[in-house]
């Protein structure tokens, strides 16, 4: 199963699992149901993020946008899990954003029948389990931003606020495009600031990555 | 030229959070337990050393909050909780794993009976792990309710203090940490078996990794915003635990204060044909492991290191295993210690009433 997921034809359902492993890890910081921003914060951090673990990152193209991240895809993906029941939402509403165009408000929550079976399906397989453990990291140390900072990730995170970049054009963090992806080199400094002798593991870099996002809420 | 973006993610704003939050993220593989109680006493540790004084208990509960909780409405979402601004004391908090979010409710009103009548009754969380942090003792305290606060009886009590890193502080933790779980047999399996086959005197296999998990959480809990990091590679091999925190003297750096060598001395090997370690095996484990806690602490630049043994073999040498390398320690300046680890509750008994008597 590993094999055929790592084929971009099946990128879908490694989106839809992140989704789900997103809103599984909400749970357990508080943020559940989670807003549809909180939402696309997570994935998007996942992705920014994904390099730091050796991994692959599934939307390397993203419009930038005044403050924060929001994947078109990503939401059909959640609609679509709505629609088969792995997903519940509730508090749905539309709201203008700047510049006049409408997007969805909503709060969502994974169904737990749909997680256990989800989960039992995937964690046999040690690739699909590490991605889970990176995403549930991502998700913990992003928390501590709470829903304001989640709300204005665009404006803190690395390669999303780059001023080189203007709002209405594409951020590309994928190597395998020519991207450059700032907030992993970020992450990854910190190996190069601490002692040599002292080996930060991928986690260590994600929250930490998280809490310079926090000292840069007061700044910015 | 600098511009406020590249300013914040200069090297020196970068290494000023690594310093300040060494050790955030290091805890992956533990279990959320383990997880939240290191989380609290980050927090509490950061409070103290903000100098905030209060006379209020803080309750923290393994149990995230839903947003519309009929039984507690109206709570307080902070965020980065354990930054060590956000005023805890005095409050009711719920908590995850990562104990960086939570949601609060003033319990400053209430004593502590007040306080466990609230929690068990009032929110219904009395069966949900739970951390009493009262920082009006001396030292301040932490009271950890793995079962949470309806189970009052099991409780496990922590002092959270401000004091330097050194061997004396990580060894008296080990024998905390030997006398209530390591000892005897009994201790919960979460972080792994110790005796394969205890009749036989039969280590599981990788007991060092089992002894290395129950020190790497004990560690973490006096030493919150310290990293205690356990097999680490190095050119003179992988070490056991490293404790790695901010220099206390020199400002903006991370610096090892100690690195310590484990051993698991055998009297058979783990495995269906259970073979005998003979005695000059042991005698060789040993002095390697003084070369091997001295040559860590060179290319570590470590502070401090120790040779810790734990003896699961059928008779208990007590110190005398280490007549042949005291010398050699002595010289290369690194401690030894032994800790004899008892296949059963009865054994230990005897050998504690053999020490009260050869005391008395």
């Amino acid at each position: 199963m590993s094999t055929r997921l790592a084929t971009s034809g099946l990128r879908w359902i490694e989106r839809r699992v992140r989704l789900v492993a997103i809103l599984d890890a909400l749970r357990y910081v508080g943020l559940s149901p989670a807003n549809v921003i909180t939402v696309h914060a997570m994935a998007y951090l996942a992705d920014a993020l994904a390099p730091v673990w050796d991994l692959p990152i599934l939307d390397g193209q993203v419009l930038k946008r005044p403050q924060r991240p929001f994947f078109p895809m990503l939401q059909a993906d959640l609609d679509r899990l709505v629609g088969q029941g792995a997903v519940r939402v509730s508090n749905v509403a539309y709201v203008e954003e700047p510049g006049g165009q409408l997007r969805i408000d909503a709060d969502y929550a994974v169904n737990p029948e749909a997680l256990s079976r989800i989960v039992e399906t995937i964690m046999p397989f040690d690739e699909q389990a590490r991605k889970w453990t990176f995403v549930r990291e991502v998700v913990f140390a992003a928390a501590g931003l709470g829903p304001e900072g989640l709300n204005y990730v665009g404006l803190l995170d690395a390669a999303y606020s780059n001023p080189v970049i203007d709002t209405g054009e594409v951020i590309d963090i994928a190597p395998e495009t020519g991207g450059e992806n700032a907030t992993a080199e970020v992450a990854h400094r910190f190996s190069r600031l601490v002692p040599q002798t002292m080996t930060l593991s991928s986690a260590e870099l994600v929250h930490l990555y998280a809490r310079h996002l926090y000292s840069r809420m007061q700044v910015v | 030229m600098s511009s406020p973006y590249t300013e914040s993610f200069g090297s020196n704003n970068l290494l000023k959070t690594a310093v300040a939050h060494c050790g955030v993220g290091d805890d992956v593989t533990q279990p959320f337990r383990d997880r939240f109680l290191r989380g609290v006493a980050r927090l509490a540790k950061k409070r103290l050393v903000k100098g905030i004084e209060s006379d209020s208990l803080a309750v923290f509960v393994l149990r995230p909050p839903d947003r519309e909780d009929p039984d507690l409405p109206n709570g307080r979402l902070d965020r980065m909780i354990d930054n060590g601004r956000t005023p805890a004391e005095g409050r009711l908090w719920l908590v995850g794993p990562p104990v960086n979010v939570g949601k609060s409710w003033p319990i400053h009103h209430l004593d502590e009976n007040g306080v466990f009548d609230f929690v068990i009754d009032t929110a219904g969380l009395g069966s949900e792990p739970a951390v009493l942090y009262d920082p009006k003792l001396q030292p301040a305290e932490l009271r950890y309710y793995p079962n949470g606060l309806s189970q009052a009886e099991t409780c496990e009590v922590a002092a959270i203090e401000i004091r330097q890193v050194d061997l004396n502080a990580v060894l008296g933790v080990i024998d905390q940490v030997h006398k209530k779980i390591l000892a005897a047999p009994g201790a919960p399996e979460s972080l792994g078996k110790l005796w394969s086959d205890p009749d036989k005197f039969q280590p599981v296999e990788r007991a060092e990794l089992t002894v290395q998990a129950h020190l790497k959480t004990a560690l973490s809990v006096p030493f919150p915003d310290f990293s205690v990091r356990t097999e680490q590679i190095d050119i003179p091999g992988r070490l056991d635990i490293e404790v790695v925190g901010p220099d206390m003297l020199h400002g903006q750096r991370l610096i090892s204060y100690v690195v310590l060598e484990l051993k698991i001395l055998r009297s058979y090997r783990s495995g269906a044909r259970a073979t005998a370690v003979s005695p000059g095996e042991i005698v060789t484990w040993i002095s390697e492991g003084v070369d091997q806690a001295y040559s860590y602490r060179v290319a570590r630049g470590s502070l401090e290191s120790a040779l810790c043994c734990f003896d699961m073999r059928k008779t208990f040498s007590g110190r005398a295993c280490f007549d042949h390398v005291a010398d050699k320690a002595a010289h290369l300046d690194v401690r030894l210690e032994v800790w004899h680890l008892f296949a059963n509750l009865k054994a230990y008994r005897e050998h504690q009433v053999a020490e009260a008597l050869r005391r008395d």
